[in-house]
């Protein structure tokens, strides 16, 4: 089966310290694929690397086949890959609704010339972006906030927000850095239960980095170990806890 | 109701205005002198406050693209109408000397033929805003990929570049002495030449005004404003923050060049050193004082400047100050800035949500 996301021999330098050292990973299409890994170990390194913000210094990344490598990120996000941020970095002077609009790919109105003398042509487009944009803060909760700078958010609302964002441009997969961490449990289960129906119902792939593995490892199908800029093991949840590499990586001795 | 506030917390502005002219000589001249200059202030703030008010460019160059539209009608306006005009070929060669004779010959030549005066005019303002538009693409192509600092740093250094290339580059605007600028409003005489003049000049600056609020009230402008929020983010939800950051300071650039343009037709001359850095800080001020991130901000500022500045001009004929009286109004300038920032940091007219489409939500929760 084709792989929905390829990283090959990826190789990341930041001056001396070598933060990725060839690593290949793959999301199977449509499944939730989990990257653990103690702090330094270079996974937000990788989801930088993979999403354009950080160039490889070598190896690919391919997105379905297609060679990524090096694309800058609006390029990564018009093919279908989104990515959210460890801290939830709304648009913090933008409401909530803007925040998910904005997102949308490919808006008439975001030409400059367009915008001025096309507003009919647009304001449909807005409409459609509208309804949407209350469809997806419906499913996370977040409709009776539409109108509030994202500022006024709290902590929770604001990791709410961020996926809202990333579910708002119909991507094919969906990086995340660390969705649950910080959130209440209650709310961190139904963020994993809200990624699993996403996950079932359109098809989406998700490559989630998160430390809280109590709560994430019952929702994934796949893992990936990183240790110091490496992957030092790979299968199904339960086997890859239990290896003993990875234990030592996390508690240390 | 909230209106009916609104309108009367700026009361005080027009009262104010009153009891200036009273004590005015010629009222009627103070108001055209105010809203011609008001017009070229009020480009120019609406167009920083869409850099930076809106996209969080830091333009600190803002005086370079105001006198990239001077100069081009300063230089061409007259030589271009001086072979229709039937003006001596001699004195267009050597034209640093003669530029005045070329000029007066224009401006006469110009109140026979409206409409040739009337086509410069548009022409000019054209190659205004092209001229504008350029100069921001080529003083932020090295800079726009780098840090706000960087950029501004860059942007303030292009701009003093220019006005020391026209000031030793004869050909341009006949350096230090500056160049005369044909009137091609000349057909029209007297009180009534003055009054079509800056009636013209402020629906030009309304207009773009008008324009810069329609840009912003789309999702272009929603767009700026990510952009401005935090340009990482914007770029991995598919912005393309480069493009998007010149497309934006050409088009503020535009307007201060037809700002440039007409301030050349209005002073009828361009002197290099009339474009000093100071153009742009006090342009800044106006942005600040007034709001950023809010047209009507913008506006606001740039007239409360205006009527301090105008203020002061009439008022330091009736009394005296141990320093140079003609400091007073930077004096004044730095204050009112100083104030806003310890006192009301997000201007007069703060920064509010855009919503565009609201009319399905009425009735929607958390209104």
């Amino acid at each position: 089966m084709k792989s929905e996301l390829d990283a090959l021999g990826v190789v990341k330098k930041f001056g001396g310290l070598v933060a990725l050292k060839g690593v290949n990973i793959s999301v199977v299409p449509s499944t939730i694929t989990m990257l653990i890994g103690p702090n330094g170990s270079g996974k937000t390194t990788l989801i930088n690397v993979i999403s354009g913000i950080y160039k490889p210094d070598e190896g690919k990344v391919l997105l379905r086949g297609k060679d990524i490598t090096g694309l800058p990120p609006h390029e990564v996000y018009s093919l279908g890959l989104v990515r959210t941020f460890q801290i939830p970095s709304p648009f913090l002077r933008l409401t909530v609704l803007e925040n998910l609009m904005v997102v949308a790919k490919n808006q008439l109105g975001e030409k400059p010339i367009s915008a001025v003398f096309r507003r009919r042509r647009w304001m449909r487009e807005e409409e459609e972006l509208e309804e949407k944009a209350f469809r997806v803060m419906e499913l996370l909760h977040l409709e009776r906030l539409w109108n509030r700078r994202a500022s006024e958010l709290s902590g929770g609302q604001m990791k709410l927000l961020e996926i809202g964002r990333a579910l708002m441009s119909d991507p094919s997969i969906i990086l995340m850095d660390e969705p649950v961490a910080g959130v209440n449990p209650k709310l961190a289960y139904d963020i994993m239960e809200y990624i699993t129906n996403v996950r079932k119902e359109l098809g989406i792939s998700f490559l989630i980095v998160e430390h809280r593995l109590d709560i994430v490892l019952d929702y994934v199908d796949y893992v990936y170990a990183m240790h110091k800029g490496e992957i030092i093991a790979r299968g199904p949840p339960e086997e890859v806890i239990s290896n003993p590499s990875v234990v030592r990586s996390y508690l240390g001795g | 109701m909230k209106v009916g506030l609104k309108v009367l917390k700026f009361l005080p502005l027009p009262l104010w205005f009153l009891a200036l002219v009273s004590i005015t000589r010629n009222p009627i001249r103070f108001f055209i002198d105010l809203a011609s200059f008001y017009s070229f202030y009020l480009m120019l703030s609406v167009s920083l406050n869409l850099e930076y008010g809106y996209t969080g460019i830091p333009n600190f160059g803002k005086v370079m693209f105001f006198a990239g539209g001077a100069f081009v009608t300063g230089s061409l306006t007259a030589r271009l109408i001086a072979p229709l005009a039937g003006v001596n070929s001699m004195y267009l060669a050597n034209y640093k000397l003669y530029n005045v004779i070329v000029g007066t010959q224009v401006s006469t030549f110009f109140a026979q033929r409206a409409d040739i005066a009337m086509l410069t005019f548009l022409l000019m303002l054209i190659l205004g805003a092209v001229v504008g538009a350029l100069l921001g693409l080529v003083a932020s192509y090295p800079a726009i990929r780098l840090r706000e600092d960087y950029l501004a740093m860059t942007l303030i250094v292009t701009g003093e570049l220019l006005r020391i290339i026209a000031r030793n580059y004869d050909p341009l605007i006949c350096g230090t002495i500056g160049v005369f600028v044909p009137d091609p409003f000349r057909w029209l005489t007297g009180l009534y030449h003055d009054l079509v003049r800056t009636g013209v000049m402020l629906g030009i600056a309304f207009s773009s005004w008008a324009f810069v609020e329609a840009l912003v009230r789309s999702p272009f402008g929603r767009m700026i404003r990510a952009i401005r929020e935090n340009e990482v983010v914007a770029e991995a939800f598919g912005k393309d923050v480069t493009k998007v950051r010149m497309q934006v300071l050409m088009v503020g650039s535009a307007i201060a060049g037809v700002a440039g343009a007409l301030y050349a037709f209005y002073a009828g001359t361009v002197q290099a050193d009339d474009f000093m850095p100071i153009r742009t800080f006090v342009v800044w001020v106006m942005v600040i004082l007034g709001g950023a991130g809010n047209n009507a901000g913008a506006a606001l500022g740039a007239l409360t400047y205006l009527a301090l500045d105008r203020t002061i001009v009439i008022l330091k004929r009736y009394f005296t100050t141990p320093f140079d009286i003609n400091n007073l109004s930077y004096i004044a300038l730095g204050l009112a800035l100083v104030l806003t920032l310890m006192y009301r940091p997000e201007g007069l007219i703060p920064e509010k949500p855009i919503i565009l489409k609201r009319v399905r939500r009425a009735n929607k929760p958390g209104r």
